[in-house]
């Protein structure tokens, strides 16, 4: 007998207390369960079969059992509604739940604590306790399915359709469904998946990676390019000084022709103009009837003038071929000239490796574009300074994060790559159904697990204390089972054991119920209507 | 007569006598006047990460990944699995919903960096303990595997008297905050470190030692330590000016 059910027997014997008092009845519920789980020990063969482990069996039924007491379960009014039969206030629709084209599916998801089932064995339960694990994990819920025998977690969890990730705690090893297999399945899964990704970011990495390196040469090409550029334009600014002074140097000629040309140039204009003024004055003397006399003069003088001005025309056109002759003999001399083509190569194969370095820089871009595809967002370019600077500052800006990528993938894959347990809570605690009997749901290493439902198969045949180890790690829970099967236990040989050992304080009759009454019988007497169904075969 | 306390004072005599070059004068039994701050904390509590969660919280803080396909393509799982993940880091508040992702909160990103899980547990009573003379805070060691009076009164079985070193002045009014920013705070509260505090209440407490005077410099005998206690040498000295 356990120390805590003898402690609250000795108390409850000397002390008065209201035992309707929900507090009291509560905690006289919980005494009970406790005793129970020892009862059970005393009167077995019972319901559930005998495991491997019966300590552990017992032990995680206590665990749940204070859990229950202490309030830490994931669904906080689970003791009031196991207690006292006292159901969770339904916010939903309760007209669309309560009419009679809502199917039982939908009202089990609906209920925000607990809903039963009752319907006898056969193809339309086990249809709808697949639809209901279908529907909740398609919500995004996690299940926890836990059936009293393994063979009957096997019933559900084998026909459930493929997609949602299952696993079943109770299969040993690593057979299909285990928690083994799944880590397996998830381990192959990342290796194959993220075998495309590992490569492309495998030139991230090292001390300096490949992709560094190629940075530095372009980073290092555009520097140059840089650098060249000014070598060039300073080159082309010399050959541009040197013509200049040469063209000084050599000029001598060229200049004095082209004077002589302006001023050929200026005389035609003078004599040219002369000519127009004389036009001019005859045509108004011929106009005139005073000074008609005067036009005669002026033809001679006009005369004389388009004579002047056809020799001053004639000097100019021998001027300006002089000029001519003379600019083209400079122009040669100039380009002839050792200086002026020392600066002009300069400058040419100064422009030429400016042209080189930008080339190399660009082929340093083309190779880091190479590596960023697949791997990051790579922007576009343009091959001159700018376009290319550019790249490279985005480049510089991603390495370190592309490097803790690849560091980060090639660490992931090399876990993924050798057989681990560690992963196990993780699958566990993140997997879409989760399958167990129901003692199986108790094991330490699943202490934290919780559950946003549980599907509690057979529960007509689980009693109240085996039933909490999974009811107490979910938030809602639907019980499937049948009404009117025979007692767990035989009434007369309870009665006995309970007359014989029951403690001073504790409720023989709640301690009778518990040992020969399921769990579901114990909810679906107390359901609210829109917390219970039937169907029938 | 209280309750032992302390070693008798013939066991300090023989461990004090077995010191080489320690030649001991007298044997004063002392009750160094300390503090006890009781507090309502909130505590960060170091746990191992699984697998999945470090890599995840790696990935937002190293690799600049927040996205929940993003992340699951890198990792080559399902984005259930990522979501799952995060959704449990957000519940123990090392992420939160970014800019179309995830992204570490202080505790993650302190998290990431140590490589361990930390989780904020509030509403944890405890007890911060500080010198009577410099309220400088007591090293974990001490403070765990001290026994500390609430009276300034001890006598032993044997028949040894503590009598009390003295009055201490008041804790002064930024000691509890002053602890906890320090960065070496879990030497002095151990591996549940207080982030956090509410209700802080001062109260005078009283640590037995033996003060052993010698021919050269004075040692101090302790609980927490078998030897010669420098700490308590050094609380005994600044005590006694």
């Amino acid at each position: 007998m356990p120390a805590a059910g003898h402690n609250y027997g000795e108390r409850m014997a000397s002390t008065l207390v209201d035992l309707e008092h929900p507090s009291n009845r509560n905690e006289g519920f919980c005494a009970a369960l406790e005793l129970a789980v020892a009862a059970a020990r005393e009167l077995e063969p019972g319901p559930v079969p005998a495991s491997r482990d019966a300590g552990l069996d017992e032990r995680v039924q206590r665990d749940a059992i204070l859990r229950l007491r202490s309030g830490a379960t994931a669904n906080p009014g689970l003791l009031s509604l196991l207690a006292d039969g006292r159901f969770a206030e339904h916010f939903g629709d309760h007209e669309a739940d309560d009419r009679d084209g809502a199917d039982e599916v939908s009202r089990a998801l609906a209920v925000p604590d607990l809903f039963c089932l009752a319907s006898p064995p056969g193809t339309t339960r086990t249809l709808t306790v697949l639809e209901i694990v279908r529907a909740a994990a398609e919500r995004g819920e996690r299940v926890l399915i836990a059936a009293p025998t393994a063979p009957g977690v096997e019933a559900i969890v084998s026909r459930l359709p493929p997609g949602a990730t299952v696993i079943r705690t109770d299969q040993a090893g690593s057979g299909p469904g285990s928690i083994t297999a799944a880590a397996d399945g998830v381990q192959h899964r990342v290796l194959s998946r993220s075998q495309a990704a590992a490569r492309a970011l495998e030139p991230w990495l090292g001390e300096p990676s490949p992709a560094l390196g190629w940075l530095r040469r372009l980073t290092t090409a555009l520097g140059e390019a840089a650098e060249a550029r000014e070598r060039a334009e300073r080159a082309v600014a010399h050959r541009d000084a040197t013509t200049r002074d040469t063209r000084l140097r050599l000029g001598a000629a060229a200049r004095a022709a082209e004077q002589a040309r302006d001023e050929a140039g200026a005389v035609v204009t003078g004599t040219a103009g002369e000519v127009e003024r004389l036009t001019a004055a005859l045509r108004r003397a011929e106009g005139s009837r005073l000074r008609r006399w005067s036009t005669g003069g002026l033809r001679r003088r006009l005369s004389d003038a388009v004579r002047v001005a056809a020799v001053a025309r004639s000097a100019f056109h021998q001027t300006i071929a002089a000029y001519e002759e003379s600019a083209h003999s400079l122009d040669r001399a100039v380009e002839q000239d050792g200086a002026v083509r020392a600066a002009a190569d300069r400058a040419a194969f100064a422009d030429l490796a400016a042209l080189r370095a930008l080339e190399s820089a660009e082929r340093s871009a083309h190779h880091l574009t190479r590596l960023l595809d697949g791997v990051d967002a790579a922007p576009k370019w343009t091959a001159d300074p700018a376009g290319l600077a550019g790249f490279a500052e985005h480049c510089a800006a991603r390495e370190p994060v592309l490097r803790g990528r690849a560091g980060l993938l090639r660490e992931w894959r090399q876990r993924a790559a050798r057989p681990t347990r560690q992963l196990h809570p993780e699958l566990l605690r993140y997997a879409d159904v989760v399958a167990s009997t129901c003692l199986g749901a108790g094991r330490p290493e699943y202490g934290e697990l919780e559950f946003d439902l549980l599907v509690l198969e057979d529960a007509a045949r689980i009693p109240v204390p085996a039933a909490l180890v999974p009811l107490v790690r979910a938030r809602r829970a639907v019980l499937v089972g049948e009404t009117r099967r025979p007692l767990l236990r035989d009434t007369e040989v309870v009665r006995a054991w309970v007359a014989a050992r029951c403690p001073a304080g504790a409720d023989p009759d709640e301690l009778a119920a518990l040992l020969t009454g399921s769990v579901f019988e114990r909810v679906v007497a107390r359901a609210p209507e829109r917390n219970r169904a039937v169907t029938l075969w | 007569m209280t309750e032992a306390a302390h070693l008798p004072m013939r066991e300090v005599i023989r461990r004090a006598g077995a010191l080489p070059n320690v030649r001991p004068v007298r044997f004063v039994p002392l009750l160094l006047p300390m503090w006890a701050v009781e507090v309502v904390a909130t505590v960060r509590e170091s746990h191992a990460y699984d697998v999945f969660d470090r890599y995840l919280t790696r990935a937002l803080a190293e690799a600049g990944l927040s996205g929940t396909a993003e992340l699951a393509g890198f990792f080559g799982v399902e984005p259930l699995l990522v979501e799952r993940t995060a959704r449990f880091l957000e519940r123990i508040g090392h992420v939160r919903p970014g800019d179309g992702g995830w992204e570490l909160t202080a505790l993650g990103r302190r998290s990431v960096a140590d490589g361990r899980r930390y989780l904020l547990s509030p509403g944890r009573r405890m007890t911060l303990r500080f010198g009577g003379s410099r309220a400088e805070p007591v090293p974990f060691a001490h403070a765990t595997h001290s026994v500390w009076l609430d009276r300034p009164a001890l006598t032993l079985p044997d028949g040894t008297v503590f009598a009390p070193a003295g009055a201490s002045p008041e804790l002064p009014a930024g000691s509890v905050s002053g602890l906890l920013e320090r960065d070496d705070l879990a030497d002095f509260t151990g591996p549940a470190v207080p982030v956090r505090v509410e209700a802080p209440r001062p109260r005078r407490v009283w640590l037995p030692v033996y003060l052993v005077e010698c021919e050269d410099d004075p040692v101090v005998f302790g609980w927490a330590v078998d030897g010669p206690d420098p700490y308590l040498l050094r609380v005994y000295l600044s005590h006694a000016g």
